[in-house]
């Protein structure tokens, strides 16, 4: 659980990878249109790529139905100086494409629940793990990687095996995982990962400022961040819930097999079947 | 910067110091060089350790013991500064691997000086003790004795709970043991209280070790020099196959413990001093913990939390091996890796050799294909789909 700063990088200069939730459920029904939010968004990537010239930030969107890239200033910069409305434009009309495309998708599949339907969160964060172990793997000077999290729509309970895979990984690769909450209730699996990886999490009040927030608390670098307050959750809840009832338990029993929880003593494990 | 804490080299020698550029050659059957492919062997390699590991059922409650070999041929200098350092440092990075794969695990080291073992410390399930403990008495003298390490052992280990798996793993560099008594029957002995035995050999291969991994199920390898010791010693941090008869399956009484609140003053019961806040109120009997997992020392119940039980679910739900796949011409989409983005299209090499997950159909390198099953365990094409 610590933070997670190191002296094998160069130091001011980092790789973003922002994870944004494009679930057209939760978007349809927020308080900020998702255009505002975008715009928000775009201007956090310009002001990152202008903190350091070789600071680098790769968008991927997380649909209902599909993740994809969807901006990566590594292809942008090819062509000289980067430039603020060439980004907005680019990446707008990708991320218009990937919603279009996603929607298509969603009707297409008839198993989506509707209203509560949960984004491909852990798709995303496995995507953006492979593209940061690329860079990893580029040579001697890197970057320094960090994931944020944009996440509004609710978190998918048949995610959390992978979820907490991919926090697991991060943690081993020291990235950090930050978790921008812009939706209205807080996101266990995001505080577990902020907390775990030694990221920063965040609910702001004020959504109409968003991008105050963004600048203010996760646009500094790794390194800097040994020197700067930044905000302290209070503590995360890290009971399990029991398979039976999968309400959250202080007290269970756990199967020595396949690690089930249960809240009551059975003579027989129903995951296994193993009798005790 | 230019200015660096730690080795600094001279611009001279930095030109060389990561490009021994000969080392990187080999002959091909008519006599000329050509450079070596290591990205594709070490591929293949990973493949062939893939493929062995079948979706078994294996033993996720681990009590280990690690044996220690510090007899005279413990100082020999073939492994650079000497083996026992070499195996000292080796053991270290293990035993901070085995705790991250096996969270619910215990780890006990023994070790073996003139002909006599002696236990250094207790089988425990936080990884700073016995490292430290490992660090603190590094001499070597005297005969090693197998039998005397295996029947210290055996009467430990027959202390353990019923569910946990048994396992023994002995570092040895001696070439013969002297024992007091008939080591045949100390190897019976083992076999029968179902301990896993295995040895990993620093000089040459020995019957007796052989026989002992044969006869309990472990495994017997050999080093060849220090990099391979180190591989075949991170082998044994995953768990291995189980034998179902070996532990018995139960329910285990668990406690999951919540934070206690920040400005709490208590006296924690693991070291006995004032601590204030941060620390886990155990359930059942309510007194300070300071981290996970543990023992609470009043009433004896196991303390963890969620993500230590979910470090272990990857063993339970393991990502598919993906298949081995060329480039076929017309073949629209699968340029670019799905995982990194990479392009999958070498122009200088034969055949454009990629692997393709069997469930998604995406098409990943070499490099997300080691990744995602060593590391990340996710496939994030499937993750990525309903």
């Amino acid at each position: 659980m610590t933070s997670a700063h190191s002296k094998l990088y160069s130091d001011d200069v980092s790789l973003v990878v922002v994870i944004v939730d494009t679930n057209p459920f939760f978007w349809a029904g927020a308080a900020l249109p998702f255009a505002d939010f975008f715009g928000h968004l775009i201007h956090f990537v310009n002001s990152l790529l202008l903190l350091n010239h070789l600071n680098q930030v790769v968008v991927i969107a997380a649909g209902v139905s599909s993740c994809a890239y969807v901006f990566d200033s590594g292809n942008a910069a090819a062509s000289g100086s980067p430039d603020v409305a060439a980004t907005f434009a680019k990446a707008s009309r990708k991320v218009e494409e990937f919603v279009k495309q996603d929607a298509r998708d969603t009707a297409g599949n008839g198993t989506v629940a509707g209203g509560g339907a949960a984004s491909l969160f852990s798709g995303a964060l496995s995507l953006a793990l492979c593209y940061i172990q690329r860079v990893f793997r580029s040579g001697t000077r890197h970057p320094q990687p960090r994931i944020l999290c944009l996440q509004g729509s609710p978190d998918g309970p048949e995610q959390y095996v992978a979820v907490m895979n991919s926090i697991f990984s991060a943690q081993r690769s020291m990235v950090p995982i930050d978790s921008c909450i812009v939706g209205t209730q807080d996101s266990a699996f995001l505080q577990q990962a902020s907390y775990i990886t030694g990221g920063v999490y965040l609910k702001p009040q004020e959504l109409s400022g968003l991008f105050q927030y963004l600048a203010a608390v996760f646009a500094s670098d790794l390194h800097s961040r040994a020197f700067l307050r930044l905000p302290k959750t209070l503590g995360v809840d890290f009971r399990a819930s029991c398979f039976c009832h999968k309400k959250t338990i202080d007290m269970g029993y756990v199967c020595s097999v396949c690690l089930s929880i249960f809240c009551k003593y059975h003579k027989k494990c129903s995951t296994c079947g193993f009798c005790c | 910067e230019e200015e660096e804490t730690g080795d600094v080299l001279e611009a001279w020698e930095r030109a060389y110091a990561d490009d021994r550029s000969w080392e990187a050659l080999q002959e091909d059957e008519s006599g000329l060089l050509r450079p070596i492919d290591t990205k594709n062997l070490v591929h293949s390699q990973y493949r062939r350790r893939l493929l062995a590991a079948v979706r078994i059922q294996k033993g996720l409650i681990r009590y280990l013991y690690i044996v220690i070999d510090l007899s005279r041929a413990a100082s020999e200098m073939d492994y650079r500064p000497s083996r026992m350092a070499v195996v000292a440092k080796c053991a270290e990075a293990f035993i901070r691997e085995f705790f991250d794969q096996n969270p619910l695990s215990h780890v006990g080291l023994v070790t073996i000086k003139d002909g006599i073992s002696h236990r250094l410390t207790d089988i425990g399930g936080s990884p700073e003790s016995q490292i430290k403990a490992l660090m603190g008495k590094l001499e070597c003298s005297g005969d090693s004795s197998l039998q005397n390490a295996l029947e210290l052992i055996h009467g430990y280990l027959n202390q353990i709970p019923s569910y946990g798996h048994k396992e023994v793993l002995i570092l040895y560099s001696a070439l013969n043991t002297c024992d007091p008594g008939d080591v045949m029957e100390t190897v019976e002995k083992c076999k029968k209280s179902k301990i896993r035995c295995s040895v990993i050999g620093l000089a040459a291969e020995i019957f007796i070790c052989k026989h002992l991994c044969e006869e309990t199920g472990g495994s017997y390898t050999v080093a060849l020099d220090e990099s391979h010791f180190k591989e075949l010693l991170l082998e044994h941090a995953p768990p291995p196959p189980a034998i179902a008869e070996y532990a018995a399956a139960n329910l285990i009484k668990m406690g999951f413990p919540q934070r206690g609140a920040e400005d709490l003053i208590s006296i924690c019961s693991c070291h006995k001093k004032i601590k204030s806040g941060a620390g886990y109120i155990c359930p059942r009997c309510k007194v300070n913990v300071c981290e996970l997992p543990t023992e609470c020392r009043t009433c004896g119940l196991t303390l963890v939390s969620s993500p230590h039980l979910a470090r272990s679910y990857h063993h339970l739900f393991p990502v598919a091996p993906f298949d081995e796949v060329t480039f076929k011409l017309g073949q629209k989409g699968g340029q670019n890796c799905y995982g990194c983005q990479q392009s999958l299209i070498n122009s200088d090499s034969q055949s454009n050799l990629h692997v393709r997950c069997p469930k998604c159909n995406q098409h990943f390198c070499f490099d997300c294909d080691i990744y995602i099953h060593e590391s990340l365990h996710n496939c994030p094409g499937c993750e990525s789909q309903r």
